[in-house]
């Protein structure tokens, strides 16, 4: 495998460095171990969708974090327009492509979600919360309809769209709301989301970030059972998530976060405090 | 040749004193930095521009307020002047409060859940 890498990207990288990020989660990888990792997995999980659209959610995805864009938010709306109308006109036989193309819509919607809340926003803030759910809801009666019509799609990819919905349900309400919200529950119950996650995670252990959301769920949940299994999974995916101040990359530790509180007290704490005395 | 002498300190120090008074009168009057220049050694243009060589590491909007030499403002210049860090300070406070700031935009607020592509 080593050896393929380094015929391929001279320069490549050594074991040491493919496992340190394979296991790891707080790893940055540099540019060109990026590069490297996102050929391989384009080489082992061949991308769906065509490369059109992918090299305009790729664009779209580097426009949005960038800092230094002055006209950043502006050029997201115009895209947005852009967008909007090319996914009318898409016809029914070109429904992969409509679908991946209503996929960055709702990402447009959902990227804005986080600023109108935390400024109060609320008329936008619910406006563009709709408007990605129902870009996303479009996007997998697309996926679906394929999927059925002999245009097989892994299940990883309506796993993603599913899991888009009900962070945008999450994602719209403050932290420390997000117990007491009805709608947050609606979703999560009627989208099977727990098992489904427990489905993902049977085929990818490796998948810290959704071992990392059905702990959170469960937490919200106030599950006792779920939120033992669910950490039993993270640990699982990267040993170093047996300490509860362990900070991957990108995200806070459970022990800083709002959204673990209820199952650190109830259970996680218990649970440690019983095996020392054991 | 003894009155000589004296004569000659007699009038060195008439000389001092006469500076000394004439610094008095100009530095009373504006109290810049440039006016305190002797006159031998004023360079040939406006005060102000005089202040701003001798100190260079101040603001000019300082040094201007500070020279005699620079033009009077108005009540309602002075005002908006004072008034402008007032605005700057408010404007921040209120980007701050809105969570729109650079910084908030970068960073997700909390614990938010990642979208998947």
């Amino acid at each position: 495998m080593l050896e393929a890498i380094e015929l391929q990207y001279p320069g490549g990288m050594d074991e040491k460095t493919l496992y340190a990020h394979y296991r790891a989660p707080h790893r940055q990888a540099t540019q060109h171990i990026t590069t490297i990792i996102n050929k391989l997995h384009e080489q082992v999980f061949p991308n769906p969708f065509p490369a059109d659209v992918e090299a305009l959610l790729a664009m779209y995805n580097r426009l949005q974090v960038s800092r230094k864009h002055s006209t950043r938010d502006a050029d997201i709306d115009s895209l947005e327009i852009f967008v909007r109308a090319q996914c009318a006109l898409e016809p029914d036989e070109r429904r992969l492509r409509r679908a991946r193309l209503t996929w960055l819509l709702g990402n447009i919607a959902f990227d804005r979600l986080a600023n109108l809340r935390d400024s109060g926003q609320r008329e936008l803030l619910a406006r563009n919360k709709a408007n990605a759910i129902a870009a996303y809801e479009q996007a997998l009666v697309d996926l679906e309809y394929c999927n059925i019509h002999g245009q097989s799609l892994d299940a990883f990819t309506i796993y993603k769209l599913r899991q888009n919905i009900l962070a945008c349900y999450l994602n719209a309400v403050h932290e420390n709301k997000r117990d007491s919200d009805p709608e947050i529950r609606k979703y999560l119950v009627a989208s099977d989301y727990l098992a489904q996650s427990r489905r993902m995670l049977e085929h990818e252990p490796f998948q810290w970030v959704i071992a990392r959301n059905g702990l959170r769920f469960c937490s919200l949940l106030q599950d006792s059972e779920g939120v033992k299994d669910f950490f039993e999974r993270l640990v699982v995916a990267y040993k170093g998530f047996d300490d509860l101040a362990y900070s991957p990359l990108s995200q806070p530790s459970l022990r800083d976060s709002e959204s673990f509180q209820w199952a650190i007290v109830n259970v996680l704490e218990k649970t440690a405090s019983g095996e020392k005395h054991a | 040749m003894h009155n000589r002498f004296w004569l000659s300190v007699l009038l060195a120090l008439f000389l001092a004193v006469s500076a000394c008074t004439k610094h008095d009168e100009t530095s009373s009057e504006s109290g810049s930095a440039a006016d305190s220049m002797s006159p031998a050694t004023q360079p040939a243009v406006p005060a102000a521009t005089g202040a701003v060589q001798d100190k260079p590491a101040q603001a000019p909007d300082v040094l201007m307020e500070n020279s005699s030499a620079a033009p009077e403002k108005t009540d309602a210049s002075n005002r908006s002047d004072m008034a402008e860090p007032e605005a700057k300070k408010q404007k921040a406070l209120r980007k701050k409060e809105s969570g729109a700031t650079e910084d908030n935009k970068a960073k997700p607020a909390g614990d938010d859940m990642g979208r998947m592509d």
